[in-house]
């Protein structure tokens, strides 16, 4: 879903693999203290700068939607953004299962883009 | 005054006492060196260029010292020296002059950070530039310098240096390092360019420099806008093709292949979205250089200014 | 032979620290001085950070202008990825419940302190409490971390003299992290308590992070200037100490803890030195009761002397003119230490080792 910068991209800082759970309803989603993102839309991909970390990634559609949505409604659950994708996006709810979304995030949240938060 | 104006013991002399300062925009280089046979080579392959005051400013001091060598059994060598520090292990004296001139390249890019530092060459026709990004087998110093021998302009061989804010390369025109077996196909292709010594067996296989044109060194204070940017893969007897590249992908590439791109961080990003919206990628599949020239001919025609 | 150029290059070095305006009257050919003489002493993006801040930097001339954003440039990346790695690890420590004091460069960042950016190289410097270190170590080798390539006879060694654990670096980031448990070798005759460094230290600004007590921040830079600091970069030592005396001096009864906390801990000796050196090179204001406090932790007269000169030498900026440095100058610093640590030179091994690693991963393809 998320697809970061290809092999030949030196020094980008990565994310570090803890499991947070990410699908479980009591974990929500923020956009974290500090941050600053920047977005080149291309025919074929999005490119987007972590201004707070100073990386750089290749998002598809749904993973740079599903920041914008963190970013305007902070404190959702998974579920809730994943709702608010296939409203966005138009997309059949069957290609968006639960778990992609919660992996997406998780992902995300590893390369410290989002921030995880239990309540 | 133009170095190649000075006698050979005259550039003898100044780098072995106060340095010879040479003016190689954007940079002024001061180098001070005992040794005869680095002087001469400096003379010939840097002679169109202008001398300045060594006791004026100048952007990067380069020592190049003899070590070792005081027991007989030890065969001296070379050391690179930089603001009083030697960044490199020592190379064998004979090979000095690569030593300088890929020292000298790691003394800028450390320098230069004003300026997002693509690892390209890059060349200039009709106000427009062309980068070929630097990858194994790109073979972008060869392409570059067969261009030069035709008519177009260098910029640089090593660097697309894109000064912060815009999209446009500036120059650093050096002499063109080839390695190996471009330089006999350099010699073929071009038989009255001048080429320096050899010298074998450094880290980097054969080498030798290719002097850039009268053309590119008076010119070496003009920019050009980036107009295409082109991924040259050389394979002996191949056809020539030409493909477009995406704009996401050349982003990346491009990123990816900068020296310095994490350092100047977000107005990298912007200078790196700029070149790609103003220009056109393409990938070129060639087997030998006319048939490069052709595919680049063709590239300039079917892509007009944007 | 190739003449040396003349060089005033350290003295206007520390001019420039200390006041940037009194770089803003030189001509070009003194700029190049300053430039090349600081980055000699990899001070150059601190005296442009300076500059910055004086409001100064449009009165400096373009082409030393441009060199010295460019060191501000990548000085201000290293922060960065330090601050990020310092996150990383910080994330992992949480979760396993391990307090983390932050040391040196990566903690002069969190003090907001305008060196901190340029004292970042290769990693950043960690501390947790003793008992819970191999549990911290464990704790980052699951979450990604690698160790180094010294073979388990080295391992064990490092283990043993050292007081932090070989260092860790996450696959394909570029900054380290060496997990230290206290801030002296512990075979040295120095041997400060760590609990007391607990004990005193203050909370960060950044989720939890720790940092030493100011006086125990200034003791362990101190420390350090004796004896982890490598024989380049003693300078950059110094004025971090500068900047620590400049930040602290005004809080409630720092030199009154600073020198209890020397006594206390042993620490009597590099406090001198400290405070013996900075105000001669540094020109850095001490108040003069405390100077005559400290005088009470100096070295029989004649060591006195002999380490005064020693250290001014050794303290100075390096003068980039001088290359290669005289051996002399090595040897007499290695004796100096080795004398006033009353080290055996077997002991010394762990700094040694620790810099043969360093240069093992230098030359590694990465």
């Amino acid at each position: 879903m998320l697809l970061s910068g290809p092999d030949d991209r030196r020094d980008l800082p990565r994310g570090d693999a803890i499991d947070l759970g990410g699908v479980a309803d009591s974990v929500v989603w923020r956009i974290p203290a500090g941050q600053r993102l920047l977005f080149e839309d291309f025919e074929d991909g999005i490119v987007m700068f972590d201004a707070r970390v100073g990386s750089t990634h290749l998002l598809n559609v749904t993973a740079a939607e599903a920041l914008a949505v963190v970013e305007s409604e902070p404190g959702m659950t998974s579920d809730a953004i994943r709702a608010r994708l296939i409203d966005r996006l138009s997309i059949d709810p069957a290609q968006l299962p639960v778990s992609a979304v919660g992996e997406m995030l998780t992902q995300l949240e590893n390369l410290g883009i989002v921030a995880a938060e239990t309540q | 005054m133009k170095v190649g104006a000075l006698s050979a013991s005259g550039v003898h002399a100044a780098m072995s006492s106060r340095g010879i300062a040479i003016a190689a925009p954007p940079i002024i280089v001061r180098l001070r060196s005992p040794l005869r046979f680095l002087a001469d080579q400096i003379r010939a392959l840097y002679g169109d260029y202008d001398v300045v005051d060594p006791e004026a400013f100048a952007d990067v001091d380069v020592r190049m010292c003899v070590v070792g060598g005081v027991r007989r059994w030890r065969r001296p060598k070379v050391q690179f020296v930089v603001d009083g520090v030697a960044p490199f292990d020592p190379f064998p004296l004979e090979n000095a002059m690569p030593m300088f001139e890929w020292g000298l390249n790691w003394a800028f890019s450390q320098r230069a950070n004003q300026n997002l530092l693509l690892h390209a060459s890059v060349v200039e026709r009709d106000g427009r530039a062309i980068l070929f990004p630097a990858w194994p087998g790109s073979g972008k110093s060869t392409l570059a310098g067969s261009l030069v021998c035709r008519g177009w302009r260098l910029l640089s061989d090593e660097f697309g240096i894109v000064p912060l804010g815009g999209a446009s390369v500036i120059p650093f025109v050096r002499p063109i390092a080839l390695k190996n077996e471009s330089i006999a196909v350099m010699r073929a292709f071009a038989p009255d360019a001048y080429i320096g010594p050899i010298f074998p067996a450094t880290r980097k296989g054969d080498v030798a420099h290719l002097r850039p044109t009268s053309l590119s060194t008076a010119r070496s204070r003009e920019s050009a806008p980036v107009h295409a940017v082109v991924f040259p893969n050389f394979q002996r007897d191949e056809p020539v093709s030409v493909q477009r590249l995406e704009p996401a992908k050349t982003f990346l590439k491009l990123a990816g292949n900068a020296f310095n791109y994490e350092v100047v961080g977000e107005r990298g990003f912007s200078a790196v979205a700029s070149i790609v919206r103003q220009s056109s990628s393409h990938i070129i599949h060639y087997g030998d250089l006319d048939g490069a020239h052709a595919a680049l001919e063709e590239i300039l025609r079917a892509t007009p200014d944007k | 032979m190739t003449v040396t150029r003349d060089s005033n290059g350290p003295q206007i070095v520390i001019d420039a620290a200390l006041d940037p305006s009194t770089a803003i009257g030189l001509d070009l050919a003194g700029w190049e001085r300053l430039l090349s003489c600081a980055r000699r002493n990899a001070v150059l993006a601190y005296i442009a950070k300076r500059t910055v801040a004086a409001g100064l930097i449009d009165a400096v001339p373009d082409a030393p202008r441009a060199a010295m954003l460019s060191a501000l440039a990548s000085a201000a990346r290293l922060a960065q990825l330090a601050l990020w790695e310092l996150e990383r690890v910080h994330r992992v420590m949480r979760t396993v419940g391990i307090p983390m004091i932050a040391l040196k460069g990566v903690a002069y960042l969190l003090r907001g302190m305008p060196h901190a950016g340029s004292r970042i190289i290769s990693d950043i410097d960690v501390m947790v409490e003793h008992r819970r270190i191999d549990e911290a170590e464990n704790a980052l080798l699951a979450a990604g971390w690698r160790g180094t390539k010294l073979d388990p006879y080295d391992q064990r060694y490092y283990r043993k003299w050292s007081h932090e654990i070989p260092p860790l670096r996450f696959p394909g980031r570029v900054l380290s992290v060496d997990v230290h448990h206290t801030i002296c070798p512990p075979v040295s005759r120095l041997r400060p308590k760590p609990e007391a460094f607990w004990k005193n230290s203050i909370e960060s600004a950044h989720h939890g992070v720790g940092l030493l007590s100011p006086a125990d921040s200034f003791l362990h830079g101190a420390v350090h200037l004796f004896f982890d600091s490598d024989f380049d970069g003693r300078f950059r030592d110094l004025l971090d100490l500068h900047e620590m005396l400049t930040l602290f001096a005004s809080e409630d009864e720092f030199w009154t803890l600073l020198v209890e906390a020397a006594r206390a801990q042993g620490l009597g000796r590099p406090l001198y030195y400290a405070l013996d050196t900075l105000p001669r090179i540094l020109r850095t204001p001490v108040p003069v009761e405390v100077l005559r406090e400290v005088r009470q932790f100096r070295p029989p007269p004649q060591v006195d002397l002999w380490m005064a000169r020693t250290l001014h030498a050794m303290l100075m900026p390096a003068d980039p003119e001088v290359w290669p440095l005289a051996h002399g100058g090595r040897r007499w610093l290695m004796y100096a230490r080795s004398h006033w640590l009353r080290m055996p030179p077997y002991l010394l091994l762990p700094h040694l080792l620790r810099k043969a690693w360093r240069s093992v991963r230098a030359a590694s393809p990465e």
